[in-house]
């Protein structure tokens, strides 16, 4: 492990993942600092959502070595990866993937609730600052695009991760959506 | 209660109202389950109850006898033995009926026998030696002149029956027991009236030997058994036909060929009964009608077998029922568990979340399902037995508890989405 490697926040030294006879991520290699903001671009198929897949824990490595926060992911058992998700990373996904049945402020506080303990009035909070003040008993079905996804960004916020990790977070919304959202 | 616990329940609420369409069908395959299981296992405990204690009123189920006595013989007890029956088992009260049997030879007088007494021409005692069989019953103004009266040709042979008793309907048909008080005339068996070739109102003479006894017809019965050969007057008309005259009698008090008790309680605590009566009576004969008993075993086996086979078809079903709605609902959340996985959910506590909502179906249908099945329980029992089953409560707490069981049973599709991995969920693989 280079010195670099041991101050970095997120390390990857040569991350392979292959499905099959696909390599899907081909000997990747490089280092995250705390604070810093990374953006993947590539054409489609070219390997940033299993890259993120691996970073969250939602996916094992075929070879090489991935360290987030000094957590050698490769080493961690399933229950492990569990902990590992909750504690230290905060999902933002392009469908956003809200629970529909759960309203904008209890859409958050799940991510409290398997994290540790949940509170109504953080989350509300969190929806507050990302302009969703007056949503928060609002089911997904009765939010706009830009607004799911804000409730998305409050809930992967609200247990102050280590890791933030946004897949294509305005894919799917309009270019004032899209400002708000970056915003 | 903990914040987590509070957040688990309100997740566990919206997990409920999520689809109304599902969570109505659900629970009214829960409910329904739960309301005919509650309903047969009530008519169950209902039916042991109703052997145990109301069938009781077909008979007698103890018998107290003269002991090594030759059933065809004229042994008798002594009627003083009541004194010695334990009056109440298992907190109820014990009937009995003491009974006579006497073979006599009957026939029918046109004309009422006479008494001093204008107003008793029910019974007419006549002293022994007034007359002999085949004499027939004398109209006169005195006893003697009944057994002179002109007979009918039948003179046959019956068997008269004297009695009494206390609240003996548990034991004899109830039409019997109206007529047990002195001076209420004989009742005939309709096979015996049709042979003496009498009708209520009319008049037999009755001989036990050189013993006369005249008596009206106060009713003619059909009762559907042995007694429509019998003749029925009281214990102590009987006793005059019996004994008169003999000095055993004299010696030993009133005698009684049988006391018929009708004992309630469980098979074991009348057996009970029966070894304790044994030792006050050790001068008698004490034993149970075990054909009966063994009856009403094979009866209620036969009941309970049935209930059960149909309390566990229904619950088959039932569960089967909340399989299809669940095996759509484990269809419908891969999304949702993959992203409670994604999101730090541990496998086993998003199961928890959806075995929780199962349970808590099953809880809600059980408590309704069980009300409605105990009051339709009450329904079929007037229905089948004739009388309403009475609601039990023990059955409650336990129709709850397998409809819960049922639901998380019902709920086995969800396991499937134990198996879910979130990064197949949104590759849209799962």
């Amino acid at each position: 492990m280079t010195p670099q490697t041991q101050t970095a926040q997120v390390a990857i030294e040569s991350l392979t993942k292959t499905y099959g006879a696909l390599r899907a991520v081909d000997s990747l290699s490089f280092n995250i600092s705390a604070g810093e903001w990374v953006a993947l671009m590539g054409p489609s198929g070219s390997g940033k959502t299993t890259l993120i897949n691996v970073l969250g824990g939602l996916d094992t490595l075929s070879s090489g070595r991935v360290i987030v926060d000094g957590v050698d992911l490769a080493k961690l058992s399933e229950s492990q990866l569990v902990r590992y998700r909750a504690e230290k990373i905060g999902f933002v996904f392009q469908q956003f993937h809200l629970v529909p049945y759960l309203t904008a402020v209890e859409n958050v506080m799940l991510a409290q609730y398997f994290h540790s303990i949940t509170d109504e009035s953080q989350a509300a909070e969190a929806l507050r600052r990302v302009g969703l003040g007056d949503r928060l008993t609002h089911l997904p079905a009765q939010l706009s695009g830009g607004e799911q996804q804000r409730v998305a960004i409050a809930r992967a916020l609200i247990n102050q991760p280590k890791l933030i990790l946004a897949d294509e977070p305005t894919g799917n919304l309009d270019e004032k959506n899209e400002t708000i959202v970056m915003e | 209660m903990s914040q987590s616990r509070l957040m688990f329940w309100r997740i566990v609420r919206r997990l409920i109202s999520a689809n109304r369409g599902r969570l109505i069908v659900v629970l009214l395959a829960l409910g329904a389950g739960a309301a005919v299981t509650a309903a047969l296992l009530n008519l169950q405990i209902d039916a042991k109850r109703r052997l145990t204690t109301e069938f009781r009123t077909f008979g007698a189920n103890v018998i107290v006898a003269p002991r090594n006595a030759d059933p065809s013989s004229d042994a008798t007890i002594s009627q003083s033995l009541d004194e010695r029956i334990p009056p109440t088992n298992d907190g109820s009260e014990v009937t009995r009926i003491d009974s006579l049997y006497v073979l006599i030879q009957a026939n029918r007088t046109s004309h009422p026998p006479q008494t001093k007494r204008s107003d008793d021409l029910k019974y007419v005692p006549i002293e022994k030696g007034a007359g002999s069989p085949g004499e027939g019953a004398a109209t006169g103004s005195s006893p003697e002149s009944a057994a002179n009266e002109t007979p009918s040709p039948q003179i046959i042979a019956v068997v008269a029956v004297g009695y009494a008793g206390k609240n003996a309907q548990h034991i004899w048909p109830s039409q019997i027991q109206e007529g047990a008080g002195l001076g209420e005339g004989c009742r005939v068996g309709k096979v015996a009236a049709k042979a003496l070739r009498v009708h209520a109102g009319d008049y037999l003479i009755l001989r036990n030997g050189t013993n006369k006894q005249g008596c009206l017809v106060s009713t003619v019965e059909d009762f559907g058994g042995v007694e429509d050969n019998q003749i029925f007057m009281n214990l102590f008309s009987a006793d005059q036909l019996a004994f008169v005259g003999r000095d055993d009698r004299l010696a030993n008090g009133p005698q009684i060929s049988m006391i018929q008790l009708s004992v309630p309680g469980t098979s074991q605590s009348v057996s009970e009964y029966i070894a304790e009566l044994q030792k006050q009576i050790p001068e008698a004969n004490v034993h149970g009608i075990r054909q009966f008993t063994e009856a009403e075993g094979k009866i209620y086996e036969r009941i309970s077998g049935l209930l059960n086979a149909t309390v566990a078809v229904v619950l088959i079903l039932t569960t089967l029922c909340v399989m299809a709605a669940m095996t759509n609902v484990a269809m419908e959340r891969k999304n949702d568990v993959g992203l409670m996985k994604a999101i730090g959910g541990a496998t086993r506590r998003v199961l928890r979340l959806f075995l929780a909502e199962a349970a808590t179906l099953g809880l809600i249908a059980g408590l309704i399902g069980a009300a409605t099945g105990l009051a339709l329980s009450v329904a079929l029992g007037k229905a089948v037995f004739g009388v309403a089953a009475q609601p039990r409560l023990i059955v409650y707490p336990v129709v709850v508890a397998l409809t819960i069981v049922v639901a998380v049973a019902g709920a086995y599709p969800l396991r499937r989405l134990a198996g879910i991995r979130p990064a197949s969920v949104f590759r849209g693989e799962a």
